[in-house]
């Protein structure tokens, strides 16, 4: 009866330790979404001010002016982490960084403001108008 | 004379039948459609689970812009083709 209890007490405490444990992938993407939230309100900035905008195939640029080193900082930050982001998505759901890519286009063309930047397929520059 | 006649008729008959014949067979027409639906389906269903986990994945940007004064413009998907 001891040893039953004993092993149920084990059983108990590694269920709680494997509960709180997450996955290496988990903690990936979760580092990962903490670096994109951190960096929105600079971007949005940016946005806002027409500095930077998105890009038909998933990226974020320059629209006209050059950035400054701060500002280019964040936009290869930026853009790495969408890189990996679109690859982990790719393999998840067994498509291309490609196709992520550009779906995630698609959801920041339909989430952006008016006067929003986008840069369509033919190289060039639009405002969003609506 | 009516022999001559007959077998003229029996010709003409059997030419007619021959015409008849291959007529028919060259007006048949066959038409194979090979349609691959499932790729299509299968396109939408990734594009699908793909937008659902970029929602998920980005849906504190929605919880911070509602922190934001600006309402999203809204409109369609953008023309990349």
């Amino acid at each position: 009866m001891t040893r039953l209890r004993i092993a149920l007490c084990i059983l108990a405490v590694w269920a709680m330790f494997t509960a709180t444990q997450q996955s290496p992938a988990a903690d990936a993407r979760s580092e990962l979404q903490a670096r994109f939230k951190e960096r929105l309100p600079e971007l949005d900035k940016l946005r806002r001010a027409g500095t930077i905008g998105e890009t038909w195939d998933g990226w974020v640029e320059k629209v006209k002016a050059d950035l400054t080193e701060a500002q280019q900082k964040l936009v290869d930050a930026e853009n790495a982490d969408r890189r990996e982001l679109y690859r982990m998505l790719a393999e998840a759901e067994k498509t291309t960084p490609e196709v992520v890519a550009q779906r995630n286009a698609q959801r920041n063309y339909r989430n952006g403001l008016k006067g929003d930047w986008f840069k369509m397929k033919d190289g060039q520059w639009r405002q969003k108008e609506q | 004379m009516d022999n001559h006649s007959s077998h003229a008729s029996g010709l003409l008959k059997l030419g007619a039948a021959a015409v008849l014949t291959l007529g028919v067979g060259s007006c048949r027409s066959q038409h194979d459609v090979n349609v691959n639906v499932a790729p299509i389906f299968m396109t939408l269903d990734v594009n699908i689970r793909v937008d659902r986990q970029l929602d998920e994945f980005f849906a504190f940007e929605n919880q911070y812009r509602q922190t934001q004064s600006a309402p999203p413009a809204g409109g369609g998907d953008v023309q990349v083709q």
